[in-house]
């Protein structure tokens, strides 16, 4: 038993190795679109829960053969999917079990008790953060991806995660494309 | 007069339903009910913002909230009396839910606010005919509630043909009848004005061939609209869908993605025609829409001109009606309406019937059997789709193949369902499947903003380190290097003085 066990890991770490090594010959400048044209399928939370800094750089390890195209947290199977459509791994779902996808949360300060150092406004990533020196600091719900990479910087632990309101009308208020969006949907067949 | 004629062009797809026989519904104004519920989304796509507070008093015809953008439409108080409660309650908008509404205790008094002054569209100007159309609340009444205005604000290019949807197509629904029968002159003003509005377009009214065309043929002529021809179209289901009207009266072809507009049409409902005529001309907001009430157990079937926020259950007691234990309500027709489990939702500017099916009315589908590809559903498809191969595709949660076949066009009308043998939920799949990929469309228009985002943010950070290095090198500066810099700069600014 124990040696085809031994037979199924090896053939799986040389299939996965030679996926990745016919990415790894790519040209630079082909790495680096590989790895834009890569990043434009992330979900861009910042969150750094694939082990890379971002997304742009978890995209070009991707791209220079050095990830694997599962590790993208928020994104989940879709996005595990778009990634080995992009690559042209096929076949390949069954190798790389697409992780859980958490239930969405936003950041939330207890305004009571922040001492407005500023700290967590450079830690996020999409500046959802609004405040100023002694003034008190407040998430904008609309913005927060829920990445909580502002809760470790916070020195009094006053950042909570709560559950995210629905993203579902498709307002992103704002941002050119998104009334487009809604009133389509909107507007529909009728 | 005004020309009457018979469509040209055949329609596609579609179920000849069975008509409803009886006599002609009564037509009379549904009394003012004791509380009025008025959901802020009352136009597809935009929630209103309430500019009234609770305990404040309102009169009819009173704006109580109004939507974010320019040519949305406003929300008015339908009677007078005191603003309770501004609260979720449970409202049919595609599904029922608990939305956010102004609750109003009405005081029998139903005193209104003077009208606005008349906007006349052959003198006014074209932001002021829009701007007009969204105060007063006008949105598409035939169940589709888009704001008016911004329906006619998207047109680029000149409108050539304006098209009135009386075709009315779902059986129990006969609110338009009604408004044809006793309202044709308020019909043929609104269309007069429109076509001023429009410059004049090419005026087709497409009328259902089973409706009496004299009425509203006087009327035009009457009003001096006799250039508009009124074509009579079969009476078949969705003849009445946009698309498929105008194809019928005039053989063009929506492409897809676009809207009418693009091929130069504006298609309104006679109820739209009719509130936007009463809004221009006699500066009424619209605070009422007409409601046919049909159905079992009720005294006489009604076409009920009703108060926005009247609830569903006041309606069946002004019929004579009381729901017994076990008996179906339908806000709408019956295959596009939504089933009501509570009579207290209130009737909005989409609701266009109330209707309680008989025993043998609405059968449960059986079970779900495999597709047999036999076709069926191509043919009945007035939108010609291959829900077939939609269901297929929905089923393996495919959103590109989805897309390719056109899921965006389904317009969820149900004739695919009820010519099934298999007896497959395929509009219940399409919808399903309509909600994941808006979702994924959602998630990727997320994915591009977060990105901006994130990219402004190190461009901020980077202009910080950049200024913080600047003025720590300013800082650091050699006194005698710094005073050389300061004379060398005031002698620069002297011999620009000297020269000027
Ligand atoms: S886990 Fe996904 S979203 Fe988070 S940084 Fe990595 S790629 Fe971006
Ligand atoms: S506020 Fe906190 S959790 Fe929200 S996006 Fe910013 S860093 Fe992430
Ligand atoms: S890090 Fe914490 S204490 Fe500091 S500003 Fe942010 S929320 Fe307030
Ligand atoms: S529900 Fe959609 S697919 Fe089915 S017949 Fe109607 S438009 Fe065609
Ligand atoms: S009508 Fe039903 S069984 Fe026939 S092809 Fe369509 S989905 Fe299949």
């Amino acid at each position: 038993m124990a040696w085809v066990m031994l037979a199924v890991w090896a053939g799986l770490f040389a299939a996965l190795s030679g996926a990745l090594a016919a990415l790894a010959r790519h040209r630079p400048e082909e790495t680096a679109a590989l790895a834009a044209a890569l990043d434009a399928l992330l979900p861009q939370t910042q969150c750094g829960q694939c082990e890379h800094p971002g997304c742009h750089p978890y995209a070009a390890a991707l791209a220079s053969g050095s990830a694997a195209p599962n590790r993208c947290v928020p994104g989940g199977s879709r996005t595990r999917d778009r990634l080995l459509e992009r690559l042209g791994i096929d076949e390949a779902r069954e190798r790389f079990p697409a992780p859980p996808v958490p239930t969405p949360t936003v950041a939330r300060i207890d305004e009571m008790r922040c001492v407005a150092c500023t700290l967590c406004l450079d830690a996020c990533p999409v500046d959802a953060i609004v405040g100023a020196r002694s003034f008190a600091h407040t998430v904008i719900a609309a913005e927060c991806t829920g990445c909580a990479l502002c809760l470790p910087v916070c020195p009094v632990d006053c950042i909570v995660l709560t559950p995210a309101p629905p993203l579902s009308d498709g307002r992103i208020p704002g941002y050119p494309g998104a009334d487009d969006l809604a009133s389509v949907r909107a507007h529909g067949p009728h | 007069m005004a020309r009457i004629e018979t469509a040209r062009y055949a329609p596609r797809g579609g179920l000849a339903l069975a008509p409803v026989t009886g006599p002609p519904p009564a037509w009379r104004e549904a009394p003012v009910p004791p509380v009025l519920a008025l959901p802020l989304e009352q136009q597809a796509g935009a929630e209103a913002i309430p500019c009234v507070a609770v305990g404040d008093r309102v009169q009819r015809g009173q704006c109580i909230a109004r939507p974010p953008g320019a040519w949305d439409a406003a929300i008015h108080a339908s009677s007078s009396g005191e603003v309770v409660a501004i609260a979720p309650c449970p409202v049919a908008l595609h599904t029922v839910a608990p939305r956010p509404c102004i609750l109003i205790r009405t005081d029998g008094a139903d005193s209104a606010v003077a009208p606005l002054p008349p906007c006349d569209p052959a003198r006014e100007s074209r932001a002021a005919v829009l701007r007009r159309l969204a105060e007063a609340g006008v949105v598409g009444l035939g169940g589709a509630v888009f704001s008016t205005a911004a329906k006619l604000a998207r047109a680029d290019a000149p409108i050539t043909t304006l098209i009135v949807n009386a075709a009315e197509c779902e059986p129990h629904i006969r609110c338009d009848e009604a408004l044809l029968a006793h309202a044709p002159a308020h019909i043929a003003a609104g269309i007069q004005a429109l076509a001023v509005f429009l410059g004049q377009p090419e005026v087709l009214i497409g009328l259902k061939e089973t409706l009496d065309p004299r009425p509203l043929a006087a009327a035009l002529d009457a009003a001096g609209s006799s250039a508009a021809r009124i074509i009579r179209v079969p009476a078949r289901y969705t003849a009445g869908a946009e698309d498929v009207l105008i194809r019928l009266l005039t053989g063009r072809e929506v492409p897809r993605g676009a809207l009418p507009l693009d091929i130069g049409c504006v298609c309104l409902n006679v109820a739209t025609v009719v509130a936007a005529g009463r809004a221009l001309l006699a500066g009424e907001p619209l605070t009422t829409r007409v409601v046919s009430v049909s159905g079992r157990d009720l005294s006489g079937s009604a076409n009920l001109i009703t108060r926005l926020g009247t609830p569903v259950s006041a309606l069946l007691a002004a019929c004579g009606g009381a729901v017994a234990p076990g008996q179906r309500v339908i806000l709408g027709g019956p295959m596009m309406g939504v089933e009501l489990a509570n009579t207290e939702i209130p009737i909005t500017k989409a609701s266009q019937a109330v209707w309680m099916p008989g025993a043998g009315d609405l059968p449960a589908p059986g079970p779900e059997r495999a597709c047999i590809r036999c076709g069926a559903c191509v043919t009945a498809c007035p939108v010609n789709l291959l829900p077939q191969q939609l269901h297929w595709h929905a089923r393996a949660a495919d959103p590109e193949a989805l897309t390719a076949h056109g899921l965006e066009v389904c317009i969820e009308c149900g004739c695919c369902d009820v010519v099934c043998p298999s007896q497959i939920p395929l509009v219940a799949r399409f919808r399903a499947a309509k909600a994941a990929l808006a979702e994924v469309q959602v998630l990727d228009l997320r994915a591009r903003w977060l990105k901006d985002r994130f990219v402004a943010h190190g461009a901020r950070l980077d202009a910080r380190t950049a200024r913080a290095a600047e003025e720590t090198a300013l800082r650091r500066e050699d006194p005698r290097a710094r005073l050389a810099r300061l004379r060398a700069h005031r002698a620069r600014k002297d011999a620009d003085e000297g020269s000027a």
